[in-house]
């Protein structure tokens, strides 16, 4: 397992995870949570964002090659303990509800006669793969396929002819400003940004924080347009009557009323998506093991037990649906988590602020 | 020496190789009276230089240096004990003299049969060089050298094989090749502890970074234009004896499509043949997959009208999708591998006779649809686009991987094979140097030499994949 994560292969690996991540819920989640003019809240989510990574990267140059692990306990000793506990069960619950997600709409689009358990079991067992790989064979991942960026904006730039601006005229930002009040889902989209930055053998905060803000911003930017087309395309709360992203792409995808070519859209798109997600994933399955590896001081091999375990944990949460309400706009584990994961962070970097360095 | 001790001489000879059916004395009778034994291999050696060079000469006053003329001369060290000496020459092909009142020596001639280096028949191309490596070491080398005179070059000895004793040079630039990658190579050559070595595809499984794995973590290659091209890039060649093939270390994903044809157009057309070649290549491995997940199980996603074609074509055929794929798959292997084993001149027509015959029967009788057929032809015809043999047995397990994914989950399975084999792909170094260069991580003069070829008097960065220790090939060419 190779966790040598270089500049080149962190930006790579943050802006996919973000991407996947926020692809996924940011732009539905937001629109259902908060209205057409959602795509606003993105810019506090950002500036929330900027300022923890800093804080992070403050943390990361105080206490060198430690995990979050390590740091928390160092600066809240028990609670510090409880603290991770949590964050590990926020990280297992995203890992549950991304791969719930993406797998349905496999169901949905590719699979329908498919049992749900094949889909999840074949998914998973990918991205146990990807995992026992490490991380620097993500970011290798993350670097070649950073080239379907583009094209994931080219399609979404196609769905701009069907924008209706009046869905998202400024005459609606005015009586919108209430909703921003919701403020459980402004960070939804950068959770990622947060989890992704503790990954294990990433140096990259403590050399500069700017191609990461970069990188950051430009999330933000397509993740603002997909919360702007997606309302502009189908109206306020239209996103509502589509159970699922992709079918709502769908409609966006015309393009001189060529069929053959809408299809060639919709696959790419179902690629992308479903690539992005298992990069995601994978990214966080990866750090849930070397934290838990960091933790017991276990060996390779064993780690791959463990790794086998915390599968087989989110294979049993997603297979039973009854576990979680996967199918709400705005999952409640998803906004916790999106909330804690910061709110940790920044509570770490204040105790920090006033205690010593402290080797553990 | 006389007949009784000739007589001798070959019974001891016999007695210490073995008794060979090729082992042969001949006695020299000189002018003066005595007489000169030749002991030597008939396989192995031709005596017509010494004999000759003995009708020629003043045989009063012959030494070991005389031989000089006939060949090179090997006398026994000190140290070393005769019969090993006579033994290892004679299975080297040398000749044993036997002088009068000498210890006898061997003089070795250029007499073992030889090819001409011509061009590689798995690696033809239409510009440039038309020689291509032979089975000698030496002549090998001296393709090389006359190529790259340059005092850096280095052709460091190693031999390998306990009974074989295969002669191996690792050439490489010692100003340019990375130290570090130079002694890897050798330290992995010098661990291989085995019988016999006498093919590079031996040594390749042995020293390649993942055993496991069906990608080339190493290059072969009969040209020696593509091997100066290397070295020069500060990569390591490593040659063996009695073999036209030779492995070039480290090299990654974005070597596998390139060939030497694309240098010698100009940039234009090489980079649109390397992009053809590319296209050849994903289609090779992607598109029976592709195509058994699109009509076998995903017909949604496919524009109606090409499903409803397909659909029809398909109707009446009683074998599932991936079933017929693979049995037209089956038939084109078959075809293939009968094509290289039978004799040269019937191959060509009976493969083409017997396909002909075959696949259309095939289709008369039901049993595989016409967009199957084509489907597989143009998968086949592209995996040739592959420039070197054995980077396209690679993409055919992929496309067999591919399509073993594509029949169980359809369309979903077809990207979670390709996801599967890019981590695979991701995770692997060759000589430590990655094999995702220069995509992932990215690196900018890589790319330049990727998907397209960059112009020459662009390209002055050599590629990081071997980490050379000289970055740049030269100066930027002045503007006019």
């Amino acid at each position: 397992m190779k966790n040598h994560l270089t500049n080149k292969l962190f930006i790579p690996v943050l802006l996919i995870s973000f991407l996947g991540f926020g692809i996924s819920f940011n732009p539905f989640a937001l629109e259902s949570g908060i209205g057409p003019n959602a795509y606003l809240t993105l810019i506090i989510g950002l500036l929330i964002t900027i300022i923890g990574l800093v804080g992070l990267q403050r943390l990361a140059l105080k206490y060198p090659n430690q995990s979050l692990v390590h740091v928390a306990v160092n600066l809240l000793g028990p609670i510090g303990k409880i603290g991770n506990i949590i964050f590990w069960s926020i990280i297992f619950w995203f890992i549950a509800i991304l791969t719930r997600r993406i797998t349905d709409i496999i169901s949905a689009m590719v699979l329908f006669q498919t049992p749900a358990w094949i889909i999840h079991c074949f998914y998973l067992l990918l991205i146990m793969y990807m995992a026992m790989k490490g991380t620097e064979t993500i970011g290798r991942l993350s670097a070649v396929f950073i080239i379907l960026v583009p094209i994931l904006v080219t399609l979404l730039c196609m769905g701009l002819k069907n924008v209706n601006y009046l869905n998202i005229h400024p005459v609606y930002i005015i009586r919108d400003l209430d909703s921003l009040g919701k403020w459980r889902v402004w960070l939804v989209a950068f959770a990622p940004v947060w989890i992704v930055a503790f990954l294990k053998g990433n140096n990259n905060l403590r050399s500069g924080l700017k191609p990461i803000l970069g990188t950051v911003a430009i999330g933000t930017f397509i993740l603002g347009a997909f919360a702007l087309v997606v309302p502009g395309v189908f109206g306020p709360n239209g996103v509502k009557r589509y159970e699922w992203p992709l079918l709502e792409l769908m409609g966006t995808t015309g393009f001189a009323s060529n069929y053959f070519f809408h299809s060639i859209a919709t696959s790419i798109y179902i690629f992308i998506d479903l690539l992005f997600t298992l990069i995601t994933t994978a990214v966080f399955l990866t750090l849930l093991l070397s934290d838990l590896r960091d933790l017991f001081s276990l060996k390779e091999k064993r780690s791959k037990w463990v790794l086998l375990i915390i599968t087989s944990g989110i294979f049993s949460v997603i297979t039973f649906p009854n576990v979680i309400a996967f199918k709400t706009g705005v999952n409640p584990l998803l906004e916790t988590g999106s909330i804690y994961i910061p709110l940790y962070i920044m509570i770490l970097w204040l105790v920090s602020l006033f205690r010593k360095k402290r080797e553990i | 020496m006389s007949n009784q001790q000739g007589a001798s001489l070959v019974e001891k000879l016999k007695g210490l190789t073995g008794n060979p059916i090729d082992i042969a004395v001949r006695t020299i009778k000189t002018n003066s009276g005595a007489s000169i034994q030749l002991a030597f291999l008939r396989s192995l050696a031709d005596p017509a230089p010494v004999t000759n060079f003995l009708t020629k000469v003043d045989q009063l006053n012959l030494s070991e240096t005389s031989f000089a003329q006939a060949g090179e001369v090997f006398i026994a060290d000190n140290d070393q004990a005769q019969d090993s000496f006579i033994v290892t020459n004679l299975l080297k092909g040398a000749i044993i003299v036997y002088l009068a009142s000498r210890k006898p020596f061997a003089v070795m001639t250029d007499s073992l049969t030889k090819r001409p280096p011509t061009q590689p028949e798995t690696e033809r191309s239409v510009r440039g060089p038309r020689d291509g490596f032979i089975e000698n070491i030496f002549d090998n080398l001296s393709l090389l050298r006359r190529r790259l005179p340059d005092p850096s070059l280095r052709a460091d000895e190693i031999v390998i094989g306990r009974r074989t004793k295969t002669k191996i040079a690792v050439v490489y630039l010692a100003d340019v090749a990375d130290p570090d990658l130079i002694m890897e190579v050798k330290s992995r050559l010098g661990k291989i502890d085995v019988d016999g070595v006498w093919e590079p595809g031996i040594l390749e499984e042995y020293i390649k970074d993942n055993k496991l794995t069906a990608f080339p973590l190493s290059l072969i290659t009969e040209r020696p234009d593509k091997v100066i091209g290397a070295v020069l890039e500060g990569r390591a060649a490593i040659l063996v004896d009695y073999c036209p093939q030779v492995i070039i270390v480290p090299n990654s994903l974005n070597d596998l499509y390139r060939a030497p044809d694309d240098y010698y157009f100009d940039f234009w057309s090489g980079s649109l043949v390397r992009l053809v070649r590319l296209i050849g290549n994903i289609l090779a491995i992607g598109l029976p997959g592709l195509y058994v997940a699109l009509i076998g199980s995903s017909p949604q996603l496919l524009p109606i009208s090409l499903g409803l074609s397909v659909a029809g074509f398909r109707m009446g055929i009683p074998l599932p999708l991936y079933l017929e794929v693979l049995l037209a798959e089956i038939m084109i292997e078959l075809f293939r591998e009968a094509g290289l084993r039978l004799p040269y001149g019937t191959n060509q027509t009976l493969g083409t006779t017997i396909g002909i015959i075959v696949g259309f029967a095939l289709i008369q009788t039901g049993y595989i649809s016409t967009p199957t057929l084509i489907i597989v032809g143009i998968s086949a015809i592209a995996s040739f686009t592959a420039p070197n043999f054995s980077v396209g047995l690679t993409w055919r397990i992929t496309k067999y991987l591919l399509l073993f994914t594509s029949a169980i989950l359809g369309f979903y399975g077809f990207i979670l094979g390709a996801v599967f084999i890019m981590v695979h792909v991701a995770s692997l170094t060759s000589f430590g140097a990655v094999y995702t260069i220069p995509w992932g991580p990215v690196q900018p003069s890589g790319l330049l030499d990727s998907i397209v070829r960059a112009p020459h008097w662009l390209s002055l960065n050599r590629p990081q994949v071997a980490k050379p220790t000289q970055t740049t090939r030269g100066k930027k060419y002045p503007k006019e």
